[in-house]
């Protein structure tokens, strides 16, 4: 009996095509930035969260230029016209036009809430990587720091803040929310970096003489990446909100800048006059804005989790 | 019965000699004025005139050309201890009056250096009900009976002329022990927490006595003085006074009818109806006084000092603000408010109303603002309005930039939103203005003053906390003289000077409306609409119109409230 050598291939090719392996398909090797983005694009949540984003940042930034109106000069005998083909969405009491005025308000937010973001991250890595890989009593002080400071209340403190320094333009705000924000940062960082000191490649670099800065910003922070800019979004949505928190409360953007708490707040001593159009749509942006980087945080952080993580 | 205060200007001082950094409507008229009566009672209702049925004197009368004063009391007030009301009693008050502005003149509000009570030579008490009061000089009989004497109150001396709680009476009527009894008594007044049950402030001669008073809020509550002798005892046992942090919380308040007497904001307006339906009766009239925004003349940064010192600058900001706007706008007066241009308003009419109240010296015109201050050599670069002649008047270099800060009252909301239509208007000529709110009560306490005050001066180049009630004889001493207590930006000006000396010295009565005619000319700060004080209470509220009336005025008469069964 002749053994035809190409059957046996054949019958082996069907084989392997009828039943998929316990394991699952084996594949070819894939990055590991490919793979995050197959499963951040998987996330449906997540793609209608960047989308959103990407839409307020395209409203906020370049809707000015193509829906020009004046944002700088009062009209009060304009004030509370409703929505028209010259005003789409009305006017606010000032004689604004309300969808100029929210374009505006959009571009404080986001700016704000980035810059802010970064001020806290920035803060956060750095004292959580000095405290996690010098530990001892640099690590015991720096934590209390960050248990004394969380357990004041973040508004509370940003309110007597805000009302000495006057927060009366973008970057003013940024420094305060961002300079009391940088908690959570801190701790997650550290968190990370505990980790990573006790890794082969750590001591192989110590072994080697690096110094504690060539640690920190050439292995510890970048491997901690992944937990740091999942914060970010999250920390950039938190920034929003307290923005429009203060806003509400006074101590937000003042005239000719303008926040959406600001909005909402002059709106409301209007509410029950009918005046819906000063109310609802601001109010509807701040809700997507800040629920899409929460979308968008919580896929990052299934995305940089290896466990989360769809192979 | 509850009563809304008005949003961050709850009351902060019960003792009767008020500092200039604690003396508004909210805490003399509407606070001390529930427990410790004036000598001289005004306004009538809404009216600037002295309401005799309500006052403590029952007549006045002048000998000597003016110099010698003879207070006639009545004789059926009595203090809550049982004591009589007596014209001791008033000279005591004089005696504290003495030692608060000798510790510091910032220790009385209504103080003018020289005036009272350093004017006076000497003072007797012929017997309990009648003062006799000596003057160095003559004064314009108005501005003596109507402004001078207005701040005389009587102040229980065998209660209160000690320098402990529980300490002896001392004799008040020399300078040290004075000084002692005004520390005293100022010492427990800075204690708030303490308001509701200090046995010094219980002791009163008006209708109602405090009994409780919150100081994280400045609410507060009265009862009824049992023991009230005088015009108008109150029906109503209780009286609380119930603090808002907004206008609007104030009205939810009124909507739920857990509120009966309050304010209504101008931004709940349109709501009036609604409140009707609510069972509120809703009225307003206008102040006698006026609103501006006080300039500073000492400020510093950015020259601005300078630059306001202009009497050109002045008028072309005076151009700026569009009055007629503002009131017409629904979402600031719509409607509820009049043009104003000087310190006294059209109405409510007085027989001092200057004829400049009725014209406006300096219309809504961009067009003159750019013209006035191009003429003088400032042009808009980069933006921002510069001054590029060698010098634009008054020491102004070359390069400086017409840049400023306005500090505004965070409520009500009317007063930001006025300043950021000026502001708006400024900004289309090049003038920079950063906008900044805080409350009331804060703007008065710490940016006043900066006369004597060097830290004061170069942190604000313009505040805006609203106004002020004048008195009935209306002369602006005490606001734009050069040493008035209330001349918060340190206005200065030799011919105002003269017309305030006039109006009090002069026997012409033509002079004060001759200084309120040159004060609206030189707008020593921006004259602004004069808005209806505008109250709701419940239907089931009543009293005599008049002491409803009052309210526009800033004064609330509950002992003349009773409710309808």
């Amino acid at each position: 009996m002749t053994i035809n050598i190409g059957e046996i291939g054949e019958e082996l090719s069907t084989l392997e095509l009828a039943e998929t392996p316990e394991g699952g398909q084996v594949q070819g090797p894939r990055s590991g930035w490919r793979l995050a983005l197959a499963t951040f694009v998987g996330n449906k949540l997540a793609v209608v969260g960047a989308g959103i984003v990407i839409f307020f940042i395209l409203f906020s930034f370049v809707g000015p230029h193509i829906y020009v109106t004046n944002q700088t000069y009062t009209n009060p005998i304009a004030a509370f016209q409703a929505p028209s083909a010259k005003h789409l969405l009305g006017t606010d009491p000032a004689g604004f036009d309300e969808l100029g005025r929210i374009m505006k308000g959009g571009q404080a937010a986001l700016e704000i809430g980035f810059l802010s973001a970064l001020i806290a991250t920035v803060i956060g890595t750095l004292v959580g990587s000095v405290a996690g890989l010098v530990g001892g009593v640099v690590d015991g002080l720096l934590m209390r720091l960050v248990d004394v400071m969380l357990s004041i209340p973040l508004l509370f403190v940003i309110l007597i803040v805000s009302a000495r320094f006057h927060g009366t333009s973008v970057v003013n705000l940024s420094l305060i929310i961002g300079v009391f924000s940088w908690l959570v940062s801190a701790r997650l960082v550290r968190g990370e970096v505990l980790s990573l000191r006790e890794r082969d490649f750590v001591f192989a670099s110590q072994t080697m003489g690096a110094t504690r800065r060539h640690l920190i910003f050439k292995h510890l922070i970048p491997n901690a990446l992944g937990v740091v800019i999942v914060n970010i979004t999250f920390q950039v949505a938190d920034a929003i909100n307290l923005l429009a928190i203060l806003g509400f409360l006074g101590f937000g953007l003042q005239y000719p800048a303008v926040d959406w708490g600001d909005m909402l707040s002059q709106a409301l001593t209007w509410l029950q006059d009918g005046y819906w159009w000063t109310v609802y749509p601001v109010g509807i942006c701040l809700v997507l804005v800040v629920m899409a980087f929460n979308f968008i945080g919580d896929a990052l952080r299934d995305t940089v989790d290896v466990r989360l993580r769809r192979r | 019965m509850t009563i809304a205060e008005s949003p961050g200007a709850g009351p902060n001082w019960i003792f009767p000699v008020t500092p200039a950094a604690n003396e508004s409507v909210y805490t003399v008229s509407d606070f001390q004025g529930f427990s410790w009566l004036p000598v001289l009672y005004a306004p009538k209702g809404e009216s600037p005139q002295i309401s005799w049925n309500q006052s403590l004197a029952k007549s006045i009368s002048f000998k000597n050309f003016n110099r010698t004063v003879i207070i006639h009391l009545r004789n059926n007030y009595k203090w809550s201890n049982g004591k009589p009301v007596t014209a001791r009693d008033v000279e005591f008050y004089i005696w504290l009056l003495k030692a608060a502005v000798k510790i510091s003149p910032s220790n009385f509000g209504n103080y003018t250096p020289g005036l009272f009570p350093d004017n006076l030579s000497s003072m007797g008490t012929p017997n309990n009900y009648t003062l006799v009061l000596k003057l160095k000089h003559t004064y314009n009989p108005n501005f003596l009976e109507l402004s001078q004497l207005g701040v005389l109150e009587p102040l229980p001396t065998a209660a209160w002329s000690k320098t402990s709680l529980h300490g002896r009476d001392i004799p008040f009527n020399n300078i040290r022990n004075a000084e002692k009894i005004y520390n005293f008594l100022a010492g427990q007044s800075k204690k708030l927490a303490t308001y509701g049950t200090n046995p010094l402030w219980k002791v009163v001669d008006g209708p109602y006595v405090i009994s409780s008073f919150d100081p994280s809020t400045d609410g507060c509550s009265f009862v009824r003085n049992k023991r009230y002798t005088g015009f108008g005892r109150p029906h109503i046992n209780k009286v609380v006074e119930v603090a808002f942090t907004s206008t609007q919380a104030e009205f939810n308040q009124l909507l739920q009818g857990k509120i009966d007497f309050g304010g209504v904001d101008f931004s709940d307006l349109k709501q009036v109806p609604n409140l009707k339906r609510h069972g509120y009766a809703v009225w307003g009239a206008p102040d006698f006084g006026f609103n501006y925004v006080v300039y500073n003349f000492k400020d510093g940064t950015n020259d601005f000092g300078h630059i306001i010192g202009q009497l050109y600058v002045r008028q072309a900001l005076a151009h700026l603000q569009n009055e007629p706007a503002v009131i017409k706008s629904p979402a600031m007066f719509d409607g509820a408010a009049s043009q104003a241009y000087g310190p006294v308003p059209t109405s409510p009419s007085s027989p001092f109303t200057p004829k400049s109240a009725a014209h406006d010296p300096y219309p809504f015109s961009i067009a003159k603002a750019r013209t006035l201050l191009g003429k003088h050599g400032w042009r808009k670069v980069n933006g921002v309005l510069t001054c590029e002649k060698t010098s634009c008047g008054g020491g102004i270099p070359k390069g400086t930039k017409f840049e400023t800060n306005i500090i505004y009252g965070s409520q009500p909301a009317i007063i930001g939103q006025q300043d950021e239509a000026w502001a708006s208007n400024m900004a289309k000529l090049g003038i920079k203005i950063t906008l900044q709110s805080e409350t009331f009560n804060q703007i008065i306490s710490t940016y006043s003053d900066v006369g004597t005050n060097a830290k004061n001066r170069n942190q604000w180049g313009m505040i805006d906390f609203g106004g002020f009630t004048g008195f009935v004889y209306p002369t602006m001493n005490e606001i734009f003289n050069t040493t008035g207590s209330f001349n918060f930006g340190g206005f200065s000006n030799p011919a105002v000077d003269r017309a305030i000396h006039a109006s009090e010295y002069s026997l012409n009565n033509s002079a004060v409306q001759k200084e309120l005619n040159l004060e609206t000319q030189l707008q020593p700060g921006l004259f602004q609409p004069m808005p209806d004080g505008i109250a709701a209470w419940k239907k089931s509220l009543s009293g005599p119109a008049y002491s409803f009336a009052a309210e526009s005025q800033y004064v609330l008469e509950p002992n003349l409230w009773y409710f309808k069964k």
